[in-house]
This record gives C-alpha cells, sequence and structure tokens, in this order.
C-alpha cells in the first residue's frame, strides 16, 4: 500500500507508537479492567491505526486537515 | 465597512474552531458519563435497598412466629452467615424490639436508630439511606402490629454497589477517552473543512470586489491598493532625490468604442473590450497592473517606470490597438488616446494621478495625438470642457450653433462647386468655438441625433435661400457614424427636403472613411437608401483610416475627399505626391470624383489638376467662412482677394477647422 506524502514528524510517530501499543494492550488484555467486548475491539482497531500511522509516517486525518508536523520541522 | 485584507484574515478561526469542537466533545463526554454513573447507582442502591426489604420481611414473619428468645437470636445471626463461618465484608447491621424491649442487635446503636427515626416521612415499614460517621448505610424498618408488636430494624453499608459503580466508571472512562479521541479526529477534520471552505470563498469574494467581472482585469479598487502600496514607502522621502522611485499612471480611453456599441450592439462592444484587454495584456510586461476602470476605459500602472519609458508602453498600447480586431464576424478598427500621469511629478496619491492622467487622455482625445503627458496648462481646458458641457443643452436650444461654409472650387475653373457646412459655436461670452471642443461632448452626451437633424435643417434651409437668390449650391454636411444607427436619418432627410422644396442632389452627406468602416454593412445599406432619394455621398478623410479597399470597392459614392495630410506638403514631398496621384487615379478608377482637402497653394490646386482631381477645398481658395461674407464671394471666381479675409492662416488653424 503506497501512501501520499508523509506528514508526521519523529515525535508524533513516537507518539502514536507509544499509544498505539497501550490501547492494544488494553484492548487484549484488558478484560478485568474493561470487560466489555465493543470497547476492547475498538481500542484495538485505534490502537492499529495508530501503528499504520508510525510505520508509514502518514496520518489520513491530518491529510484531510492540511496538518503536517514534518515540514514544520 | 472592512478591507479586503480584513476578508482575507483568517487567523484564529481555526484555532477557535478546534477548541470549540474538542470542548463540546469534553462537555458531552461528561454530561453522558455522569448520567451513566447517577443511573448505575440508582439502578444498584434500588436492587440492594429490595433485597434488604426483602429479607426483613421474611425475617419479621420467622420473628413473630418464633417465640423462644433464643432461636430468634439465631435467626438474625444466620443473616451474615455466622453459621457458615463466612464472614460478609459488609455485613447487615440488626436490632430487634418486641414490644418496645430490645431483644437482639449488632451494630446498630441508638444514635443511628435516632437518626432513622428522624429522617423525613419515616414511617415504621420504610426504607431509606443515611450517612453515619461519613458513611453511608441503607436501611430498612419493619414493623407488626399489636397482640406482639414486633420492630425490626436491618442496616447495610453498600459496599458491592460501590465496586459496581467502580467497575461502570471504569468502562466509562475508557468509553470518554475513545470519545475524546474521536473528537479531536473530526475537529480537525471539520474545522480544516470550514476554514477551506470559508477561505475559498473569501478567495473568490475579494476576487470579485477588486475584478472587473467582464474582463477579469483588476478594477479601481485594485489599483488604488496597488498605488498607495507603491507611494506609501515615498512619502517621506524627498523628491529631489535622483535615486527616487517613480512610476507612471497611464489612462487608456478607446476611439470610437460607444460607436461600435450603438451600432452593433452591448454584446459586441464586451467581446471587443474582452478581446482588446487580451491584447494589452499580451503587449504589457508581466510587472505592471492593467486596470478596467468601466466603460472603454483601461489604466495602466507601472510601477519604477520613467516618463520616456511610459510613452514607449502608451504607443505600443496604441499600435496593439491599431490592428483590427476580428468579433463576431465583424472586422473592427478602434483606436485609443492615452494619457500619462507620472508619480511623483504630477500627483503624488491615486486621486490626483487618475484625475490628471484623464485630463490629459482627453487633450490626447481632442488633438487627436494618440498620447499625451499631463501639462499643468491642460487644467484650464478641463475647466472649460466642464463649462461647455453643462451650457450644451441651452445652447441648443437658443441655436447658438450656426454653420460655417467652405467652398469646394471646380480647378479647372475656379469656380465655386458647391460648400461644405462646418458648425460652429457662438458662445456670447467665450465667442467662436471650433467643432472640436465641443463635438465629443455632444457625442458623450447622447445628443448627435438631435444635432445632426438640427445642422441638415440649417443647411437645408440656405439651399433653399440661395435657390430663391438663383444660385444652385450643393452644401455638403458632416455625419457622425452614431447617425447610422438611426433609422429615423433616412425620413428625416426626405422630410426636410420636401419642407423646403429642395431637390436632394443639391444635399451631400459626409462620413469620414474610418466611421464609414466601422461598421461596412450598416454604412452600405443605409448609403443605398440615401442614393435611392438621390441624396449625393462622400467619403471624407480619405487615406487616414486604414480602410480596406475591398470595403472601399463596395461603398458606392459620389465623391471621395483626400485627406489634408497627404496634399499639404505635396508640394515639397515626393511620397507625398506618389499617394496623391495614386489615390486620384484610383478614385477615378473606381467612378467617383476626387476632392483634394488642405490646397494651401496655386501651386497645389495646379498639381492636383494636373494629375487628375477636379475638384479642391482649402485654404488657398478660402477658410470656413460664415454666410454673409460667403454670399458676397459667389458670383465671384476663386481665388478671391477680400481684405476682411485672413488668407493662409498658419498650419495648425488649417488642421483644426477642417473639422466639422
Amino acid at each position: 500500500m503506497s501512501f501520499p506524502d508523509k506528514n508526521l514528524n519523529a515525535l508524533d510517530r513516537g507518539i502514536r507508537g507509544v499509544l498505539g501499543v497501550i490501547t492494544i494492550y488494553f484492548g487484549l488484555f484488558g478484560n478485568e479492567l474493561i470487560g466489555d467486548l465493543i470497547v476492547q475491539s475498538i481500542l484495538v482497531a485505534f490502537g492499529i491505526v495508530n501503528l499504520i500511522s508510525l510505520a508509514s509516517g502518514w496520518c489520513i486525518v491530518y491529510h484531510f486537515a492540511g496538518i503536517n508536523t514534518r515540514a514544520e520541522q | 465597512m472592512g478591507t479586503i485584507t480584513q476578508l482575507q484574515d483568517l487567523r484564529g478561526l481555526r484555532s477557535r474552531l478546534i477548541v470549540a469542537s474538542i470542548g463540546l466533545a469534553v462537555l458531552v463526554s461528561a454530561i453522558s458519563t455522569i448520567v451513566a454513573n447517577r443511573l448505575a447507582a440508582d439502578l444498584g442502591q434500588s436492587t440492594e435497598l429490595n433485597g434488604l426489604e426483602t429479607q426483613a420481611d421474611i425475617l419479621l414473619a420467622q420473628v413473630i412466629a418464633s417465640k423462644n428468645t433464643a432461636y430468634r437470636k439465631l435467626i438474625f445471626s444466620s443473616l451474615n452467615g455466622h453459621t457458615n463461618n463466612t464472614e460478609s465484608r459488609s455485613p447487615i447491621l440488626f436490632k430487634i424490639e418486641i414490644n418496645h424491649q430490645e431483644v437482639v442487635g449488632e451494630g446498630i446503636d441508638d444514635r443511628m436508630l435516632s437518626i432513622i427515626q428522624s429522617t423525613p416521612n419515616f414511617d415504621p415499614n420504610s426504607s431509606g439511606t443515611i450517612e453515619y460517621k461519613d458513611v453511608a448505610y441503607l436501611w430498612v424498618a419493619r414493623s407488626s402490629g399489636s397482640p406482639q408488636a414486633a420492630t425490626i430494624t436491618l442496616m447495610k453499608h453498600p459496599e458491592s454497589l460501590e465496586q459496581a459503580l467502580q467497575y461502570v466508571a471504569r468502562r466509562l472512562s475508557v468509553t470518554a477517552f475513545l470519545t475524546f479521541w474521536l473528537a479531536v479526529w473530526s475537529a480537525l477534520f471539520v474545522s480544516a473543512l470550514i476554514v477551506k471552505r470559508v477561505k475559498k470563498n473569501n478567495e473568490l469574494l475579494s476576487f470579485m470586489a477588486t475584478h472587473d467581472p467582464l474582463t477579469s482585469l483588476p478594477n479601481r479598487v485594485k489599483l488604488i491598493e496597488c498605488i498607495e502600496e507603491f507611494t506609501r514607502p515615498h512619502k517621506t522621502l524627498d523628491i529631489s532625490k535622483p535615486n527616487q522611485s517613480r512610476a507612471a499612471l497611464l489612462l487608456i480611453d478607446l476611439d470610437r468604442f460607444k460607436e461600435v456599441n450603438d451600432t452593433l450592439g452591448h454584446a459586441v462592444g464586451d467581446d471587443l473590450l474582452i478581446a482588446l484587454s487580451k491584447k494589452f495584456r499580451e503587449v504589457l510586461s508581466p510587472s505592471v497592473i492593467l486596470v478596467r476602470i468601466g466603460g472603454d476605459e483601461f489604466i495602466v500602472w507601472c510601477p519604477d517606470t520613467g516618463i520616456d519609458q511610459a510613452q514607449k508602453i502608451a504607443n505600443q498600447i496604441i499600435q496593439s490597438c491599431r490592428e483590427p480586431v476580428m468579433v463576431n464576424h465583424n472586422q473592427l478598427e478602434i483606436g485609443a488616446s492615452i494619457g500619462i500621469a507620472c508619480f511623483p511629478e504630477h500627483g503624488e496619491d491615486a486621486d490626483t494621478l487618475v484625475k490628471r492622467a484623464d485630463i490629459a487622455m482627453y487633450q490626447a482625445k481632442k488633438s487627436r495625438q494618440g498620447v499625451r503627458i499631463y501639462h499643468e496648462e491642460d487644467d484650464t481646458h478641463t475647466i472649460l470642457r466642464v463649462r461647455l458641457n453643462s451650457e450644451l443643452n441651452s445652447a441648443l436650444e437658443q441655436g447658438q450653433f450656426v454653420l460655417y461654409y467652405q467652398p469646394k472650387v471646380v480647378l479647372q475653373t475656379r469656380r465655386i462647386k458647391g460648400v461644405e457646412a462646418l458648425v460652429r459655436w457662438k458662445h456670447p461670452e467665450l465667442g467662436v468655438i471650433p467643432p472640436m471642443d465641443f463635438i465629443g461632448l455632444i457625442e458623450q452626451g447622447g445628443r448627435v441625433n438631435e444635432f445632426s437633424y438640427y445642422i441638415i435643417d440649417q443647411a437645408v434651409q440656405q439651399i433653399r435661400q440661395w435657390l430663391d437668390e438663383n444660385l444652385v449650391i450643393t452644401v455638403a454636411v458632416n455625419i457622425s457614424p452614431f447617425n447610422l444607427a438611426d433609422p429615423e436619418l433616412v425620413p428625416f432627410i426626405c422630410n426636410v427636403l420636401d419642407r423646403y422644396d429642395v431637390s436632394a442632389e443639391l444635399l451631400e452627406i459626409e462620413l469620414t472613411e474610418s466611421a464609414s468602416m466601422l461598421d461596412i454593412k450598416t454604412t452600405k445599406a443605409v448609403f443605398r437608401q440615401l442614393r435611392k432619394i438621390g441624396v449625393k455621398l462622400s467619403i471624407d478623410d480619405f487615406g487616414t483610416g486604414m480602410s480596406s479597399l475591398a470595403y472601399l470597392k463596395e461603398l458606392e459614392v459620389d465623391y471621395i475627399k483626400i485627406d489634408k495630410s497627404f496634399v499639404l506638403d505635396m508640394e515639397y514631398d515626393s511620397r507625398d505626391r506618389a499617394i496623391v496621384r495614386a489615390t486620384i487615379g484610383l478614385i477615378n478608377d473606381l467612378g467617383s470624383e476626387v476632392i483634394a482637402e488642405g490646397i494651401k497653394s496655386s501651386k497645389a490646386a495646379e498639381l492636383i489638376k494636373e494629375m487628375g482631381g477636379r475638384y479642391g477645398q482649402g485654404y488657398y481658395f478660402s477658410r470656413p467662412i460664415p454666410i454673409d461674407e460667403l454670399t458676397e464671394l459667389l458670383p465671384h471666381r476663386l481665388p478671391f482677394r477680400n481684405s476682411n479675409t485672413r488668407e493662409l492662416k498658419a498650419d495648425i488653424i488649417l488642421l483644426s477647422d477642417q473639422r466639422g
């Protein structure tokens, strides 16, 4: 899959990576804490979206909003 | 009212939209969390209270049934599972009174009991919640009536409810986190979308406000903005400094545009303006700004341009303007007059520069110079123009316009063949005003038809007067191209000829070459009608209008008048001579008669005669003169030597006097 021009800087990608891992962890192993399948599935989906952003350096929301943290650096 | 720059300023809109969207998301999340939490708490509480009430009802029944005190104690101790040795973390507190004496109790003291009994709406069979030493308790009271009055009070700290609430709160907070995240995304997305749309609309609005819708060129608003931007930093500098930046403002006014609009319609006029604006843009360098300020007026603002360069640019524009333009299958030839005002010499602000360029343009148009740089003395001409314009109506009503006549002479016999009627304004205070000072005003004022009718009437009346004196003299009247579009012209001429009982061939209609070529179809149609009634036709100023010979072939006219610019110097200029000779040959071969304008000497008259020209007109014979002077000359041969007539005035007067 190819993405348009990257629009995330290193810090942005880092934050997304951490958030992605945390949300996926809670989505998969947060049964005790959350205990709701729907909420957990959404958390996993969010996490995956963030990990995709981390890997590709591109965020679809930034793309449509016209934000580019990469260019500001 | 705001400015265009304010319209383009969108700073803050986006951040405000984001803050507002996120704020709204936080508020909605908070409200839904609180409501869900309270709902869960209420549900849990009522469930626990129901359970406690059921227990109390069962206990009361058992207590009443058993008489044995020890058994009653056992019943109560089983409440908290004491019998199974499993202790609940939140034990049920209880108290039982029979006949107002405590039989058994655990954990409930008198103080607790008094708090319960002091709750509003307390009755012996009710339930509710109290707070005791910062701990919340559920309570249930049950009482049986006589004969054996038993009262049971149960109390419980709802720990399982708290656990449930914690559980609910965790789930809600995760959901709130997700909602918040989504809200941030949508805030970014929606704000970007709104800002983008607003920006686009504002750009369109500011474009519309600063551009002319027809040609898409910038308009006056944009021009003033550009001039102010350029002049602002210069206002503080010393004008005498040699390296001071300069600029030029060129005001272009199209010649004969009104005629195109009136004869061919506004759609053609609009197309012509679009075509010309493109042409101008091609000629001009990208650094200059071309503006349409309305009608057929354009302004070129040239920053960092001196007078010489401005003049060069103006000449380029005039050149490009002279090339024929094809619009709607009409080949249009249009001229332009340009006035130049320079910054900072002629003005330091937009208003002054435009005003002075306009004054210069008017002078250029009047003197047919093409381009003119503003001079201070032009101001007085402008004042005169404004005055004449205001007095035009009353002058027409009071008949202040009179005809002067310039004889046309048969070169062979030197006899007067006819006269050309030239209009003068006999102003009560300013004296005799030449036509070039007021014809433009009449054309702009839209009173051309009325004016031409007046002149034609005067001319025919004069023919009648001469006929009454047994003089048969043709009179030529100049008409404007505007008259061609007037369907009443030919009927009017018929009417006038009838009224004065004058033969049509004594009236001659003159139209300049450039005017007749403007819209060849209309010209042909009107000429055909005029020929039909017998009026003589002639083309004036031939050789200056850049007409196509193909068109000339189509126009059947009786006379063609060679422009004076070729005749004046032909004695000395062999090239002029060559042109005149060839033109005479051409006109003769086309079957029309030649009239040479601008004959200022006997030699010129002889030359024309030798070349085959039959008629001549010019200062050598006579300048345009009033009727009484002319009447004296009529029986005589020309050239005459009348002491009242100052012959052979300077060329410049001759040039100006020839139009009418």
